[in-house]
């Protein structure tokens, strides 16, 4: 397997306008990537176990991608995210385009159990995430063209006490993605923020059911549309966006009430 | 790791019928890396689950651990040349319609739903409205590869390793975990069926009409009103279809769910008089023709997502039993009676016909008819299935394991003459019996040991 898995590695002339996709082994990442190789794009896929992303490789070439390529990338390592750079930067001539999926949730009470569980939990969703985005910025820049698409989350927006490690790790996500859209805007880059509510995905799945979990290949499609628009940010699904607007209106003496 | 299962969330699963429930520790892994670690590191019994399309009790164990294989869903590999499409097991079928009928190819056997797996259309060793030309699922395995008991994957194919081969066609997930396969697909695939529906009035009429059409038909089924009797006992539209790419004007549409859900004092046996009374109105006395969407055609069902909720709480069970041609007038006619007198009723009633025998030690087809019937899990439903269960070993035919909850040992035993050789290669493969489910148990598959 693994030496015909090499023929998904052909550096081709088609990678121009190619998907990074950091986190591709993620439910909303996969998807994503999918949509984009129906779209006829190429990828590279970023992630820890690069065995399986060849595999994704084969599907996506099946699936109309002219050329994926795997790269190991591990958000745990700060050497990374420059490391990821500089062979975007070598690999992909032309303008491309990138989504940063990876997260992990935790649970909150694992986490209070051993508070040192947090910082694993930052550094992912949270310090990688913004070091890749910095790390990428001047390369999207010098050519002129691109998006950038960012997964946060709906709990990143109103943190919640049994969701607070995880939630402020999407808070700080959040806030580094304002100024830097302010940023690559000038240079004709564009910055997404995705804020998905909860998906049907592994982050999910362990969790007690009767929350309602959105689809995330639902999710993938509707997030590839805002990002060709250039949207700033997109709930998903779409009603998230009003109940966020009316729990960041709640004052926080009624809201850290609530037991939600 | 002491147990890994113990991390794993609890879950009740059941079959689509809804009629038996268990416990189960579930896990969904989305990379190889995660289901080999399952399989190695998870104590107790174990199986896989694919979209959960079976009716009865085949895809989960309880106080076990069953391994939703739908998030390993991978293409591997194509060749264009031959047709030979490998892909994981958590594939969808429709899915793989979807991806190959725009560069000609299909699948050569597609069941009633487009909610199957690929791993499940194996160890189910499903058929489609095309059995008497194209076969079971399993005949269009090249080779599959094994997540055996011990832990190592092994590539199966049927003359490297026949027995195995055997085993897991058809042999509902006992031989250990299927991660992906090589199916040969259909060339020259067209994207919609030619429909030609007629009415037929009674069971001598529909068996004649099949028995003329199986030679050269490519698609047939029956749709039989299962509460008429006497007279109209068998009245049924027939549909034969063939390929063809004639434009149809509707557009996939997303399925509708299921609005609501029958509450049990409504009269299912009445529903069900409509319902067939309303399905037969629809066609015109001379018959018609229409040219539909392959998946309209082949997954009439999937319209309505969770049509099974329809049933309630307490489910339904779909009784689906082959029995042999020279059986089958005599058969059919008492099986379809003591449905329509039975006080559970039945609301679908579906009539095919079966080729060959499949290549497994369980595999459900042999040459005969096929009769399946959806039967409210209410009233005296159990000694209705007692009953279909008795005419069908009477007659020498045998009930479809993926449909099924109630079937006795016994009964098994009589209907599956291949299951010593089952049960040597589960003896061989799986000496401490980690691979398992409600319905082994309750068929006692194993034999004596598990």
């Amino acid at each position: 397997m693994s030496d015909s898995a090499n023929e998904t590695q052909v550096a081709a002339p088609a990678l121009n306008d190619a998907w990074a996709i950091f986190g591709a082994s993620s439910g909303l990442g996969r998807e994503f990537a999918r949509h984009a190789a129906a779209q006829g794009r190429a990828l590279v896929l970023a992630g820890r176990d690069t065995d399986d992303l060849d595999l994704d490789g084969r599907d996506l070439v099946l699936r109309g991608a002219p050329a994926v390529r795997s790269l190991k990338f591990d958000a745990l390592d700060a050497a990374d995210p420059l490391r990821a750079a500089a062979m975007l930067d070598a690999a992909l001539a032309g303008p491309f385009n990138v989504l940063i999926a990876f997260g992990v949730l935790g649970s909150q009470a694992e986490i209070e159990a051993d508070p040192a569980r947090a910082q694993e939990i930052l550094a992912t969703n949270a310090s990688a995430a913004i070091a890749l985005m910095l790390a990428l910025a001047p390369l999207m820049e010098r050519r002129k063209a691109g998006r950038l698409v960012v997964v946060g989350s709906v709990a990143g927006d109103r943190v919640r006490a049994g969701n607070l490690v995880y939630g402020a790790s999407k808070a700080a996500l959040h806030g580094a993605c304002g100024p830097l859209r302010a940023r690559l805007a000038r240079s004709g880059v564009t910055l997404t923020l995705s804020k998905p509510g909860p998906l049907d995905t592994a982050m999910t799945f362990a969790l007690a059911r009767g929350l309602p979990l959105a689809d995330a290949g639902d999710c993938a499609r509707d997030l590839w549309q805002a990002a060709q628009a250039g949207r700033a940010v997109r709930y998903f699904p779409f009603y998230w966006r009003w109940i966020m607007l009316l729990m960041r209106a709640l004052p926080g003496a009624l809201f850290h009430r609530l037991r939600i | 790791m002491a147990d890994a299962a113990s991390t794993l969330p609890l879950r009740p699963l059941a079959g689509f019928g809804r009629n038996r429930h268990s416990l189960a520790r579930l896990a969904r892994p989305q990379r190889r890396a995660q289901l080999e670690a399952l399989v190695r590191d998870v104590e107790g019994p174990l199986l896989a689950r694919g979209f959960g399309r079976a009716y009865g009790d085949a895809a989960q164990i309880e106080g076990g651990a069953v391994i939703d294989m739908t998030r390993l869903d991978r293409l591997v590999d194509f060749d264009a040349g031959t047709g030979v499409l490998v892909c994981e097991a958590g594939m969808r079928l429709a899915e793989i319609d979807r991806l190959f009928v725009p560069r000609g190819f299909c699948l050569p056997v597609l069941p009633g739903t487009g909610w199957v797996s690929v791993g499940g259309a194996i160890a189910a060793d499903i058929h489609g409205k095309n059995h008497d030309r194209a076969g079971s699922f399993g005949d269009h395995v090249q080779w599959l590869d094994l997540l055996t008991p011990d832990g190592n994957l092994r590539r199966v194919d049927p003359l490297g390793a026949p027995a195995i081969f055997a085993a897991t066609v058809g042999g509902m997930g006992l031989t250990g975990i299927i991660v992906q396969a090589a199916i040969r697909l259909q060339g020259q695939a067209r994207a919609c069926v030619a429909v030609r529906e007629r009415k037929l009035t009674d069971l001598d009429a529909l068996l004649t009409a099949l028995a003329g059409h199986r030679a050269n038909a490519v698609y047939s089924v029956a749709w039989v009103d299962a509460m008429a009797r006497g007279r109209k006992l068998g009245r049924s539209v027939l549909e034969i279809g063939e390929d063809s790419d004639a434009p149809a004007g509707a557009r996939a549409r997303r399925p509708r769910p299921m609005p609501f859900a029958a509450p049990g004092f409504v009269p299912l046996r009445l529903v069900g008089k409509l319902f067939n009374a309303a399905w037969l109105a629809r066609i015109p006395a001379a018959g018609r023709d229409r040219i539909e969407p392959r998946e309209k055609f082949f997954h009439p069902l999937d319209a309505i997502a969770g049509w099974n909720r329809f049933y309630g709480a307490a489910g339904f069970h779909q009784f689906q039993c082959v029995l042999p041609d020279a059986q089958a007038p005599e058969g059919l006619r008492r099986l379809l009676e003591t449905t329509a007198r039975s006080r559970a009723g039945c609301l679908l009633a579906v009539l095919k016909t079966l080729g060959a025998p499949g290549r497994g030690y369980l595999s459900f087809a042999m040459q005969g008819h096929t009769l399946a019937l959806d039967i409210p899990n209410r009233a005296d439903a159990g000694e209705v299935l007692a009953s279909l269960e008795r005419i069908v070993l009477e007659c020498g035919g045998r009930v479809y394991l993926a449909k099924d909850s109630t079937l006795s040992p016994e009964g098994f035993a009589a209907m599956y003459p291949e299951l010593p050789r089952q049960r040597k290669v589960l003896a061989e493969l799986d000496p401490e019996g980690r691979f398992q489910s409600d319905l082994s148990r309750r068929l006692g598959v194993h034999g004596a040991t598990p």
